[in-house]
């Protein structure tokens, strides 16, 4: 049966476009609803003084004191301008801002551009994670060190080209060994670093001056390190300790380089702790046995002297010590008079110290028993005093060490990181140094071999199997940094700022703006 | 006939020998007529100049080698034994350094007439002797500062003659009777108390220059002499036994130091009419009346006998402390210390707005009362009552009865002094008179005793801990003392 079309149309509503689209409307309310919620969310959130939902990323952990204070660091607006600009170079933090608590020292003088146009934003990025912020990226050093250039134009001072730490030509190496390299090179200038640690002068024993380590001691690395071992692994060759028994200390640095707390330095060495044992500064075996004159400048060893001698001549000799006859003979309140040598006391006194200095300032006097021991001379330049001073007491002095207590001050070595390795890694030639002058920081080719992307393109480069292999049955196999390092496929960081501090933190300032 | 010859004889033997006594006689006495004229010849113009302690230092004349003990051997007697030779020297040390820095001396100490006018007083510029034709004089205290400048007795003293000479004629050719006690104390305090141009005032102590504390007789028995003492003691005799010497030290002394420090006194309130800035002059008072604790009832404000009102100060008592007993023991009828005076001065240095003008005239006053105290125990015939054993022992038993405590209590220089005192008279009484042996022990061992409690405490380098114990300690003491010297 066939149908009308009035049939047909009547089958279909007319007024359909009258009625509401129920999908739609449900979109719409969905849509308006999910709006609104936003925004109560927002103002629920806002209420209750949370402003993260606003953040890029997450604060660093020390920012997080402020996370929902936005304008503690942000100036009105400035954030959207950035958004807007889509630009890295609009910052919408204010320098004064970071300065409120961050007071640090400012950028080099002397650096393009200056102290005042730098924002501390360009290079300490936050909401990029929980990563410190004095830990920025490489590339913010590089942007300039590509081509230094300071106020004064090139610098002769910096390396004028730094682009990359693990290439040769990427990154200078360390200044100190290029001097020793080059001897008639000369430092940057007189306040550069390297000037701690070496100097070019003539050391007694060499035939012209030259650049090595500062330090004015005798001290022979090889002669204490010495270690050979038969084929019982028993040990032939080695230190002879006061009970003459023999030591291997070539794998023992720390009984001497004693890291400090931290574990980063190496503590200075002490002869009280490090030297007295073997080198006690004997000075009259006979009437004395064993004892020795104080590690202390020379006026507080002849004053020990005097004192220890004199102490004798009292207690020797007794019936003898008296007031001379012309001594005061009435008693005068506030003029107490003291127990005095005779003339001829005096005179013994002063023989038997002259006799003592000399022999404690002797390089070697072995007639003690001790085969290694000695005295000032041994280790220390004994030098007369030209021109006496009122004040001194003794008329010899000790040329001053001049050991640094540390070397190098810029850097920010960490030696305890590093305590997997062997001293001897990167401290190669130590076993071998018989001069005080070595200068025995490794050279910065050492620190590529592990602190680059690919670490076994350098292994080639550097000697690691140089190092001395003890023979000790007691130390642990002596693997090569080669077979340490031949299945690393990415190295140590290499940050710029793993090594170098950029603000001169010594001018930090303190005492704080905040007050209670 | 023969005996009239004899006689004849006998007439002439006694007329020649009478004859030749004449001449002897007229030939003596011309001799000495002569060598007395020779007064009149010195000029008394210019002052007598220097001839340099090397011109006594022959090895014939005093640079002898101990050879005969110390007659000829005074040169390397004092220039080994007397820390006088080494006056000069000390002017060399850091001390004398740091001093001078402190003080911005112009020159080094040992250039400086500040300290040169008693440590060198030949070389210092200030100074008004000369040496004769630019001989540099030693260094040092040496023979001419205390004998005189020898110009003009140099080539008298080694004749013959020299020792019939009058004292007036020596003092005229520039020479100083050290035999005479007077003489001698008054040469010590030229230095050791001070003078014109000698003051050790406060800027010189606080710079580091030790404080003077001056007692002859102490100071005397301490010196390394290089003349036989006994020499001293002889030319002193006492009526009974044995010798005044010691109590004459010890009386002129005493006297002889207050007066000085007085004639010093008025010389500082002098100069502070030209430079005001100096005055008052600190050091004339106690130094503690300053430099003690500020706490309320301190050791220092606990112990003061004289109860002096709060904020008062107290005089420097180290001259003086021993005039008040003296006087009032000793001097009897002929009394000229006068101590009113005294007390009334000592009472202006209570305050500290001191009007020099009166403290000047008031200090030569009592000086000048001091002098003749001082001329009179120098007498000989004080021996015969003032420095008689008998007084000397009534007065030692007065200091321990009737002053001893006030002196104990007051402060250190007080009983210190009174210490030194009774040591001294000790001293001078064993001298003079026959003395109990075990006494004198057990006197020596009290003695002993205050010497322990008025040393400086170890590390110490004043009496800053002269309290309460150290005090009662004293006290028993003194105690201890009256029963030994208290008649049965």
């Amino acid at each position: 049966m066939l149908r009308s079309s009035r049939e047909l149309s009547s089958r279909v509503d007319i007024n359909v476009h009258r009625q509401p689209n129920r999908q739609r409307r449900a979109a719409w309310w969905l849509a308006l609803w999910s709006g609104v919620g936003s925004l109560m969310w927002l103002m629920l959130q806002h209420s209750q003084g949370e402003n993260q939902i606003y953040q890029a990323g997450d604060v660093t952990t020390p920012h997080r004191l402020i996370e929902n204070e936005c304008w503690r660091c942000h100036t009105t607006w400035t954030p959207l301008q950035r958004l807007v600009a889509f630009s890295d170079d609009a910052h919408s933090i204010d320098n004064k801002k970071c300065e409120t608590c961050h007071r640090v020292a400012e950028h080099h003088a002397n650096q393009i551009p200056a102290h005042k146009d730098i924002s501390c934003a360009a290079c300490h990025q936050e909401h990029e994670g929980t990563d410190m912020l004095t830990r920025p990226s490489s590339r913010h050093c590089i942007a300039c060190h590509t081509e230094l250039k300071t106020t004064h134009g090139v610098s002769e001072v910096f390396a004028k080209r730094v682009i990359r730490f693990d290439e040769r030509e990427g990154h200078p190496e360390f200044r100190l060994k290029t001097l020793l390299k080059d001897a008639a090179s000369e430092p940057p200038n007189a306040k550069h670093g390297v000037n701690l640690a070496i100097e070019n002068f003539k050391r007694p024993g060499d035939t012209a001056s030259r650049w090595q380590d500062r330090g004015r001691i005798r001290f022979n690395h090889a002669a204490h390190l010495k270690a050979e071992y038969d084929a019982n692994g028993k040990l032939i060759h080695g230190l002879i300790g006061k009970d003459r028994k023999l030591t291997d200390l070539s794998r023992s640095c720390e009984v001497c380089h004693e890291p400090d707390q931290e574990g980063r330095f190496l503590k200075p060495i002490s002869f009280e702790r490090h030297c007295r044992e073997c080198h006690p500064l004997l000075f009259d075996h006979e009437r004395f046995p064993g004892q020795a004159v104080p590690h202390q400048t020379p006026d507080i060893v002849r004053g020990f002297l005097t004192e220890t001698y004199t102490l004798r001549e009292f207690g020797s000799r007794k019936s003898e010590v008296g007031l001379p006859s012309d001594e005061p003979s009435r008693p005068l309140p506030g003029h107490r008079d003291f127990q005095r040598l005779s003339k001829d006391q005096a005179k013994a006194v002063l023989d038997d110290v002259t006799k003592a200095e000399q022999i404690a300032q002797q390089h070697r006097h072995s007639q003690f028993g001790y085969e290694a021991t000695g005295g000032c001379r041994y280790c220390h330049e004994v030098e007369p005093v030209a021109e006496k001073s009122p004040t001194a007491i003794a008329d010899w002095k000790i040329v001053p060490t001049n050991i640094p207590s540390r070397w190098l001050l810029h850097s920010k070595f960490h030696h305890e990181p590093h305590r997997l390795l062997s001293c001897t890694v990167c401290h190669a030639d130590v076993a071998q140094s018989k001069n005080t002058g070595d200068v025995l920081i490794p050279s910065i080719d050492i620190c590529r071999a592990c602190h680059a992307h690919r670490p076994a393109e350098w292994l080639d480069g550097i000697k690691a199997d140089s190092v001395p292999k003890s023979e000790s049955p007691q130390a642990p196999p002596n693997e090569s940094l080669k077979d340490l390092l031949s299945n690393v496929n990415r190295g140590a960081r290499t940050l710029c700022i793993e090594c170098h501090v950029y603000h001169d933190r010594s001018k930090n300032k303190w005492d704080g703006p905040f007050v209670r | 006939m023969q005996s009239a010859e004899c006689k004849m004889n006998n007439v002439r033997v006694m007329a020649a020998r009478a004859t030749h006594f004449a001449l002897c006689t007229l030939q003596s006495a011309l001799c000495i007529v002569v060598c007395l004229s020779a007064d009149d010849t010195v000029a008394e113009d210019a002052p007598p100049k220097l001839v340099g302690s090397a011109s006594c230092a022959t090895a014939a004349c005093h640079g002898g080698l101990a050879g005969h003990k110390f007659v000829g051997s005074e040169f390397p007697i004092w220039s080994a034994r007397d820390p006088h030779s080494r006056a000069y020297s000390v002017l060399e040390n850091d001390l004398s350094r740091q001093m001078a820095a402190l003080l911005n001396l112009p020159k080094p100490a040992h250039e400086s007439a500040v300290c040169l006018n008693c440590h060198s007083p030949a070389t210092s510029v200030e100074s008004k002797l000369t040496s004769i034709s630019g001989r540099t004089p030693l260094a040092g205290v040496d023979c001419e500062q205390c004998h005189g400048p020898a110009e003009r007795w140099l080539t008298e003293h080694v004749r013959s003659d020299w020792k019939l000479r009058s004292a007036a004629d020596k003092q005229r050719r520039g020479y100083r009777d050290l035999t005479d006690v007077l003489t001698r104390a008054n040469a010590c305090a030229d230095c050791h108390v001070g003078g014109p141009g000698r003051d050790v005032n406060h800027d010189l102590i606080a710079a580091g220059h030790p404080r003077l504390f001056f007692e002859l007789s102490t100071f005397h028995a301490n010196w390394p002499k290089h003349w036989p003492a006994e020499v001293d003691a002889k030319r002193h005799p006492a009526v009974e036994k044995g010798s005044v010497f010691e109590a004459k030290l010890w009386t002129v002394g005493q006297t002889v130091a207050a007066q000085r420090s007085l004639e010093l006194l008025s010389q500082r309130a002098e100069l502070a009419k030209v430079t005001p800035a100096r005055w008052p002059e600190l050091a004339e008072w106690n130094c503690f009346a300053c430099h003690h604790d500020l706490r309320s009832a301190s050791w220092w404000q606990s112990k003061d006998a004289a109860k002096r009102p709060r904020g008062s100060f107290a005089w420097n008592a180290w001259p003086y402390a021993m005039l008040d007993p003296l006087a009032r023991r000793v001097v009897g009828s002929e009394n000229s210390i006068p101590q009113s005076e005294l007390t009334k001065l000592r009472s202006r240095f209570e305050s500290p707005v001191l009007p020099a003008d009166a403290i000047s005239r008031e200090a030569i006053a009592i000086a000048q009362g001091l002098r003749s105290a001082a001329e009179r125990f120098n007498r000989n015939d004080a021996a015969k009552d003032v420095l008689s054993a008998k007084s000397l022992a009534a007065m030692r038993l007065a200091f321990v009865t009737d002053d001893g405590l006030n002196l104990v209590n007051r402060d250190w220089d007080s009983a210190t002094q009174l210490f030194l005192s009774l040591n001294a008279l000790q001293h001078a009484i064993v001298a003079s008179t026959q003395t109990d042996p075990e006494q004198d022990r057990q006197i020596q061992a009290v003695l002993d005793s205050m010497n322990e409690t008025l040393n400086f405490q170890p590390g110490l380098r004043s009496p800053r801990d002269f309290a309460a114990q150290p005090i009662e300690r004293l006290q028993a003491d003194l105690q201890r003392l009256r029963k030994l010297l208290s008649p049965p």
